[in-house]
Formats: C-alpha cells, structure tokens, sequence
C-alpha cells in the first residue's frame, strides 16, 4: 500500500530529515512562516551546500528529500523557473522515482494551505525568494471552499497511508493535501483520490499541489522536457543543476506536459527519450556532416563510420611515427614545451631555427597519400608546426616570410611544402 | 616523468584493477534503472569539449614524444616490424587515456587493457570465427525467417564494441561515451598529425634546403 510504503521510504531517510519533517508537518499555516525558516534552515543544512546555491524555493524540498543520492534532481530548480514564467500554473508537481520521496516531500509541503502558500514556500526559500511569487499559487488556492471539500476526504486517506505523520489535526489536514501530491493525475480531481493509494507505488510519481480543482484549469508541465513554456530557463536550469546536484540526487522531479499523458510510464518514458536525443543531439554536433540526418539508426550509421575513421588514422599515424627515430629530435620537445609558453611564434625559437636542421616539412614520399582521408583534421591543422615553422623559415631564409603562404603552403594535404 | 613510466609498464604486472567505480555500475544493474545513477551523474559533468583546448594537445603531445622515446628505445628494431606500429598505436592510447583522467569509462578500459600480443592470438582469433559463421548462414537457411535484432540495436552493439569498455552500457550512457571518445580521438588525431609532421621534417636529410638555398 501507499503508506506502507512511505512508511519503508521514511525508514530508509535520514533521521534528521525525519524529525524535520515532522516539525514541519506540525506547522501551522498561519505560523508556518516562522517555523518554516527554522526549520527550512535546519533541514537545509545537513544536507550540502549546493542546494542553498541554486536559489530554488524549492531547495529545501529537494535537500528534504535527499536521504539518498539523488540524480538529475534539476528538475526542481526547473519548477522555479517555471512558474516565474507562468503564474497560472498554481501548484507544483514532482515525480520522482522512489518511493523515499513522497512522505518526504509530502511533510514538506504539508503547511501550504490556502491562500498563505506563497508565504509560506517563500519563507522556505533562503535566496531565491523572488522565484516565490511568481509560482501563482496565491491567487489560486484563495478558491477555499473546493479546496477545504477536496481535501477533506483526502485527509483520511492520507492519514491511514501516512504512518510517520505525528501531528494533530491542523497539520494534519495540509498533509492530506499533500499525500495527494504524490499521486499521479489526470485532469479531473476525483477519480485521482481514489487512484492513489494505487499510484503511490509506481516509481515515478507526479506530485500534485494540495489545490486539487486548479489541476482542471491549468494542466500540468513537465520539466525535463525542453519544451517547457519557460523553455529556456528549464534548460539553462536542467543544465545547471546537474554540475551541481546531479550528484545529490537520483530522482527527475517531472511533470507531464499540457494535453500529454500524466501516466508514470509515459513520463519515464518522456524522460528517458530526452536524455537519449539531447545526448544525440551533441554527437551530431561532432561528427562532421550530421546536421540534416534525422533518426537514430543513420546517426549511429554515421557515427560508427567517424568512429571507425578516426580509429584508422591513428592506426596511420602510429605507423608512420614507429618509423621515426624521436631520439635526433631532442629540440622537438622544446618546440612543443615553448609553443604552451609563447603563444604560436616562439620568439626564444628564432637562436635553435638557424641551427636546426630538423622541422624542414619536406616531403617523405611515404606518406603523400595517406592523409587525404583526414578532411577533418587538415582544416584543424594545428597552430603548433605552423607558427614554430614560420619562425624558422624567416629565420633561414630572410624572407619576409608570412603565415598565409604557410598555409598554402600546406597544400590539401596537410602537408608543409616548401616552394622556393 | 614516473607517470610516464606507469602508463607503459602498468600492464605488464596485469594486476591492473579497473577503476573502483566502475564495478560499483556493473554490480548495481538495478540501481541503473534509476535516472541519473551516481556514476552517470559524475560522467554528465565532463564536458567532453575539453579535448579541444590547446593546452590538451600540447600536454598529450608531450607525454606522447616522451612516451615514444621509451617504446622506440625498449626496441630499436628495424621498422620493418609489424609489432612497432601497435606498440606506438598502443602507447598513444594509453597517454590518451591518461589525459582522460580515469573520468570516463573508455579511458579507464584502456588503461587495464594488456599489451598487445604478437602474431599468434591473431592467427588464432581468425578460425573460429569463420566456424561461427557457417553454422549461422545454415540456421538462416532453415528457418527462413530472419530474426535480426531490431537495427538500431545492432548498430548500438557495434558501437559498443568500438568504443573501449562500453560493451555493457544503457544507451544513453553509450552515447555520452561515445561523445567524449570521438572528441579524445579527435584531438589523438591532431596531436599525431603534428608531432608526425615534426619528426618525419627531421628524418629527411636537410641537404634539400641547402640545395634550395643555394
């Protein structure tokens, strides 16, 4: 069952998180505001400093859940971000996949009642009280009286699955609201009540504020994806946090999309493509002419081909430099060393260029043809040979020697020819 | 450099042990079900375009001649040598995989990996796979149904095989792989070309520019 299960889940959190979650649960909503500082500065603590960085009202919920290692855990600064964007989404949805999180999170929320949940989630929010407002949830749970019908039926059932809540009836009665946010939903309020003792077992869970009748209005969104409304700040947010948090968590707090299946599966799902396309996304940004391939199997035909290539070309170049003696070449290493040191034109090469005989480029016949299937990297030629040679050419030769016959110097090839 | 020298004569002992995070993803199948897995979390803070940066190369074009200096002088052998080529080939990976910083799971595959072998693992390697071929044409006969795996699969598991260490790995933890061995494979490449073209300049005799000066 549900609660059995948030049971086991606060059995495996901190016990720290534990007693802080009762101390919230037991708030007042009209004295949470107080309470929920100390109290949010006390859950806070323990558990890292990354979480208070991130300036996410939400910071203390995420830190509250962390009795475990948590990842892509962004999604909760996502939901910041979000409702700065759109203050008509009143209420907060998390789906996270263990069980762990919802007692959890259902403790924290548990004071935002009515009306004074903005106030409330503010005075949680250590820095980033500004994202706070924005959430909308003020103007939406001031509809007391569907709220104050909805959520008492929801209380019992929230008390029988909530084993860990210790609190009478005033914190109580926002906790009910709160079990609820654990449950997935759908639109429509009801059916969701009953369906969430069911729920409450699947992995990912949608958490839905206690403001149950705003869900018909204002659907719910989902956070991983890109396409959020706030669509930017959800992604400099998801992109932000993983530095941050990512090693905190384990859990992607998500939200369905609007007019998208709210099923745990589907946002898993949802999820998991996500990754997998970002992920493809940058490989397409580094194997070169990629950019109109659309799907996954010609991608991978791509990549598996640049792959392959590139592993040739170092077959070659490992041939070619097995039949190079690096011992005559001691300079080379001074080459390399000054090029980090003065940037391109090694000034202080200027004394050994006159004496050296060694990075003369002129053609070993061996490898004339060899690097025509490097397209890549001759266009990235390095720096390192080019200004180390223009050096020496001026040097040795008194040229007004220029870097742009340098490079044409380099033929399609790669190669340095000389042509004096 | 002491590190130089472990990287070389690191595999011979073959006591080498993978890095200690990597068996903790292998030995927790089920907590890789969870999104975002510890290991996974670290790897998604690599950025892999730092293979890119210049200091990158020139750091692994150092370590490289170094490297070079000790395999070619352990066997001054005459270039005709098939062995050589793979020494170099397999010492550079190793310098490769060092400049990973053991952060990424391909490096430290390569790192564990034995020396090459010469000669006769490859003659033997060759005949059991013609015997498995055979026998898998005959079974397509009979059955006349083509059980395929679904193409992008097959495409996934030949990608793993490419890159080092990634044989068992979720999808998108490929992906990342991938990602930053094609970038790390990239710069190898570069950092090859370069040193390539500076030492094979010293090769030739540098009676051309005397003849050319005068």
């Amino acid at each position: 069952m549900g609660g059995h299960e948030n049971a086991m889940g606060f059995h495996h959190g901190n016990e720290s998180i534990l007693t802080n979650n009762v101390n919230v649960s037991e708030m007042d909503m009209s004295s949470s505001m107080s309470l929920a500082k100390s109290s949010s500065s006390d859950v806070v603590v323990p558990n890292s400093n990354p979480f208070l960085a991130s300036s996410s009202s939400w910071d203390p919920i995420v830190s509250l859940s962390q009795s475990q290692t948590f990842g892509g855990s962004s999604m909760v600064t996502t939901h910041n971000s979000d409702f700065g964007n759109s203050s008509s989404y009143p209420f907060v949805q998390y789906m996270s996949d263990s069980t762990n999180l919802e007692g959890i999170m259902v403790h924290k929320i548990p004071s935002f009642g009515s009306g004074n949940f903005s106030e409330i989630v503010g005075s949680f929010c250590q820095e980033g009280s500004s994202d706070i407002p924005n959430m909308g949830f003020r103007p939406s749970y001031n509809h007391g009286n569907d709220a104050g019908t909805e959520r008492a039926p929801m209380n019992e059932q929230s008390q029988v699955e909530d084993s860990i809540t210790e609190d009478g009836a005033p914190g109580t009665a926002p906790s009910g609201n709160q079990r609820k946010r654990m449950l997935d939903h759908d639109s429509s309020f009801s059916p969701n009540k009953n369906a969430g003792g069911d729920e409450l077992k699947d992995s990912p869970r949608t958490i839905s504020d206690g403001a149950k009748e705003h869900e018909k209005k204002a659907k719910v969104e989902q956070n991983v994806s890109a396409d959020l409304r706030g669509k930017q700040p959800a992604k400099q947010s998801k992109e932000n946090s993983p530095s941050g948090e990512a090693p905190k968590e384990n859990f992607i707090h998500v939200r369905a999309r609007r007019g998208q299946a709210t099923n745990s599966h589907s946002l898993a799902e949802r999820v998991r493509r996500e990754k997998i396309s970002e992920r493809m996304r940058l490989l397409q940004e580094l194997v070169p002419g990629c950019n109109k391939i659309t799907g996954k199997a010609v991608m991978l035909d791509e990549i598996i081909n640049y792959v392959q290539s590139l592993q040739q070309q170092v077959e070659f170049l490992s041939m070619k430099l097995a039949t190079v003696n690096p011992e005559l070449n001691f300079d080379v290493e001074r080459i390399l060393s000054k090029e980090i040191l003065q940037s391109r034109l090694g000034h202080g090469i200027v004394g050994y260029g006159v004496g050296m005989n060694s990075p003369h480029p002129f053609s070993n016949g061996s490898f004339q043809g060899n690097m025509a299937g490097m397209p890549s990297t001759s266009t990235q030629f390095p720096p390192l040979p080019q200004g180390v040679l223009d050096h020496e050419f001026q040097s040795l030769y008194g040229m007004g020697y220029d870097p742009n016959t340098a490079l044409d110097n380099l033929g399609p090839n790669g190669r340095l020819k000389t042509e004096l | 450099m002491a590190s130089l020298e472990s990287i070389i004569n690191a595999p011979e002992p073959s006591t080498n042990n993978p890095e200690t995070t990597s068996p903790d993803a292998d030995s927790n199948p089920n907590k890789r079900r969870k999104i975002g897995h510890r290991t996974v979390a670290a790897d998604a803070s690599l950025n892999h375009l730092h293979w890119t940066s210049q200091s990158e190369q020139q750091i692994y074009s150092t370590n490289l001649l170094r490297t070079l200096r000790h395999v070619l002088r352990r066997n001054p052998s005459p270039s005709t040598t098939a062995s050589k080529p793979r020494q170099v080939r397999y010492a550079a990976d190793r310098v490769l995989a060092a400049a990973a910083k053991g952060r990424t799971r391909w490096s430290r595959a390569i790192l564990s990996s034995p020396p090459p072998f010469n000669n006769r693992r490859m003659l033997h390697k060759k005949a059991p796979a013609a015997r498995k071929k055979v026998t898998g044409l005959r079974s397509m006969r009979n059955g006349m149904e083509k059980k395929k795996l679904p193409a992008v699969e097959r495409k996934t598991r030949v990608l793993s095989r490419l890159v080092p260490g990634c044989r068992k790995l979720s999808f998108p933890n490929l992906l990342e792989e991938a990602t930053d061995y094609i970038s790390a494979l990239e710069m190898q490449v570069r950092a090859m070309t370069a040193l390539a073209e500076l030492l094979a300049g010293g090769g030739s005799p540098s009676g051309l520019a005397g003849e050319s000066l005068s």
